[in-house]
């Protein structure tokens, strides 16, 4: 008895959900199987949530002979990589093609609860040269790239704005080569879409203290906020972010521009006591210049200026620890504030691949010339690094890349006080390593080390504890 | 401890916090309470199944419960852990009842593993790669053949 001859016995209520898991197209191809599988197709529960990406001709008609028929049944929309460049078949405008969106969330209106754009510039031309920007609160913003849809945003947020009152929920998702969102399109959408309870900056959206400040005002409703930090001072994070006092429950947050020495981790800790509600408290420190991770007297302090926080998610510095590239010339960076005495060497090695990440996010903040960044800091690994090239044999073990996932495969992983098994043997599994590894001498003993003891402190405090990484 | 018999009478002793990942047995344990000792009859579900389930449900022992669904959330099949990717390399006939005893049993986690695993199975696939892969037999008219065909003449167009 195989799976093939009996699936038509599987229950409708299954079929569904499995076809809730798949894209549009995916969605498509399968209506055009049969008559039952026409009908499920079809069903206004698949059709919540759409998402538009690709070419500007294709995302075009997709928007036109799919989505305006079924505009009812759309509560959430995703703009995905959407890309207005020429080619031999497509040369749709951003006017066009926008034209036509506003036809769909004309039909769509209040109905419209969440609105997703994402701008992977990346994915779309993956071998970008990497390009340095200069500081965003600089007035000299880099130009808008005219082909891509942050680009464009301004266009889909009027549209947004003329029709979609009630959106509850904004992400706005970039990477390093996507063009700035801006403050003044967020003021745009403050202004028009009051009732937005959750906002999401999930990269490189270029907004300063004044969107916060914005947000602060236009969304009464505001409860769940999430910043990328990078580019922030964290003096103007805390004077924008306690605007919200006691409205927000949820915040997440990432490193800042400059290094959370105890000044700055006294100012962080500071705002956070003028945001009493907060029930979840997220930091990112997978950029962080801190890179040994927060040690358990911070954990503790943190813990302590949220008086009402049930849980906290950290992302520890997982690329100093288990993604390695060509860099051998650490030496001359300096912040590095460590967690454990350990041998220095080890340290240096956890700098090795983390550089390329930080120097590239400092040069682009202004604060070093990309001319020393590519000849001290981008050089090759020396040969000798015994350890280094030892360490790079576990590139094949790691969890393969995905290509709809944009490269990034995302690791989760999840301890609660309780567990049976230890953090590391719970680390070891969602990274898809065996327990026992013996790979794990040195460097990533620092990273064990870390998650033990913010998960010893929260566990003292009763706040649940969540870890997670991108590899 | 728990008794649970399969459709073909083998019993299974298994540990509370095992039983109650079925939202099914769970129940069953709430009606009749604790003192009974009467192993639960799970007469949809065979032992060589029952069995895998099981191993499935040691294995999530200790996993935070569930959480509520997000009718609007985004749904990815992209975030399958390892551990349950490597529980279902099965040959398709198993995978399918499996989902089957999920659905009865009314295990959540296990039915969303088995709707993510069939979801990763059918995407990037042709329509003609989709009927062959459920042994669907084209029951359209050409005439609607036709017209299904052109309304979805777009998600061929990248």
């Amino acid at each position: 008895m195989t799976f093939e001859t009996r699936v038509g016995e599987l229950p409708e209520a299954f079929l569904l959900r499995t076809l809730r898991y798949c894209d549009s197209k995916t969605v498509a191809r399968v209506a055009q199987a049969n008559r039952r599988f026409h009908g499920l197709a079809n069903s206004g529960a698949l059709w919540r949530h759409v998402t538009v990406s690709g070419r500007s001709a294709a995302a075009l008609k997709f928007v036109e002979q799919v989505l305006i028929g079924r505009a009812e049944h759309i509560e959430s929309i995703s703009f995905e990589s959407i890309s207005f460049a020429k080619t031999p078949k497509s040369n749709v405008s951003p006017e066009t093609f926008f034209a036509a969106v506003d036809k769909l969330l004309a039909i769509v209106g209040s109905k419209l609860i969440e609105l997703r754009i994402e701008d992977a510039v990346s994915s779309l031309i993956p071998e970008a040269p990497m390009q340095f920007r200069l500081p965003i609160h600089s007035s000299l913003m880099p130009p808008a790239d005219p082909v891509s849809l942050f680009g464009n945003i301004k266009l889909l947020l009027d549209s947004v704005g003329r029709h979609c009152p009630n959106v509850k929920k904004v992400v706005l998702s970039g990477d390093e080569d996507s063009s700035y969102v801006g403050d003044a399109n967020i003021f745009l959408l403050t202004q028009s879409c009051p009732s937005v309870e959750t906002f999401v900056d999930e990269e490189s959206c270029g907004l300063t203290a004044t969107a916060i400040i914005h947000m602060a005002a236009g969304w009464p409703k505001l409860k769940s906020l999430a910043l990328d930090t990078e580019g922030m001072s964290v003096e103007d994070f805390s004077a924008s972010v306690s605007l919200f006092g006691d409205r927000l429950t949820n915040l997440s947050i990432s490193n800042f521009a400059d290094p959370l020495d105890d000044e700055a981790f006294q100012v962080l800790l500071s705002t956070l006591q003028k945001l009493p509600s907060l029930k979840v408290l997220a930091i990112d420190h997978s950029l962080t210049r801190n890179l040994d991770g927060l040690d358990s007297v911070q954990t503790t302090r943190l813990l302590e200026s949220c008086p009402n926080l049930q849980g906290f998610e950290y992302f520890p510095t997982i690329e100093s620890y288990f993604d390695f590239d060509d860099e051998s010339d650490i030496r001359s960076l300096t912040g590095s504030h460590s967690l454990v005495d350990q041998d220095p060497e080890l340290l240096i090695d956890s700098w090795r691949a983390y550089r390329a990440k930080s120097m590239y996010s400092r040069s682009r903040r202004g604060s070093i010339g990309s001319a020393s960044m590519a000849t001290t800091h981008f050089g090759k690994g020396s040969p000798e690094d015994e350890e280094f090239n030892d360490v790079t044999s576990l590139a094949p073990a790691l969890p393969s890349p995905n290509e709809d996932n944009r490269n990034r495969v995302e690791v989760y992983g999840m301890w609660q006080s309780g567990d049976k098994l230890s953090i590391r043997e719970r680390a070891l599994r969602i990274l898809g390593f065996e327990s026992g590894s013996d790979f794990f001498v040195g460097k990533q003993e620092i990273f064990f080390a870390i998650l033990d003891s913010v998960h010893e402190v929260c566990r003292a405090k009763g706040v649940k504890v969540t870890f997670a990484w991108q590899l | 401890m728990v008794k649970i018999t399969s459709s073909d009478n083998q019993e299974f002793t298994i540990s509370k916090e095992i039983a109650n990942q079925s939202v099914l047995i769970k129940n069953m344990l709430e009606d009749v309470g604790e003192s009974d000792d009467q192993p639960i009859p799970l007469p949809n579900v065979s032992g060589a199944i029952l069995q895998k389930v099981i191993e499935y449900a040691t294995m999530h022992k200790d996993d935070p419960p569930p959480a509520p669904e997000d009718e609007t959330k985004l749904k990815t099949s992209e975030d399958i852990e390892e551990r349950d990717k490597e529980f279902m390399q099965l040959d398709q006939g198993t995978m399918f009842e499996i989902i089957l005893a999920a659905n009865y049993l009314d295990m959540k986690n296990l039915l969303d593993l088995g709707c993510k695993t069939v979801a990763n199975m059918i995407k990037g696939k042709s329509v003609e790669e989709v009927r062959k892969l459920f042994n669907i037999v084209n029951d359209f008219t050409p005439e609607e053949e036709e017209q299904i065909r052109k309304e979805n003449e777009w998600c061929e167009d990248r």
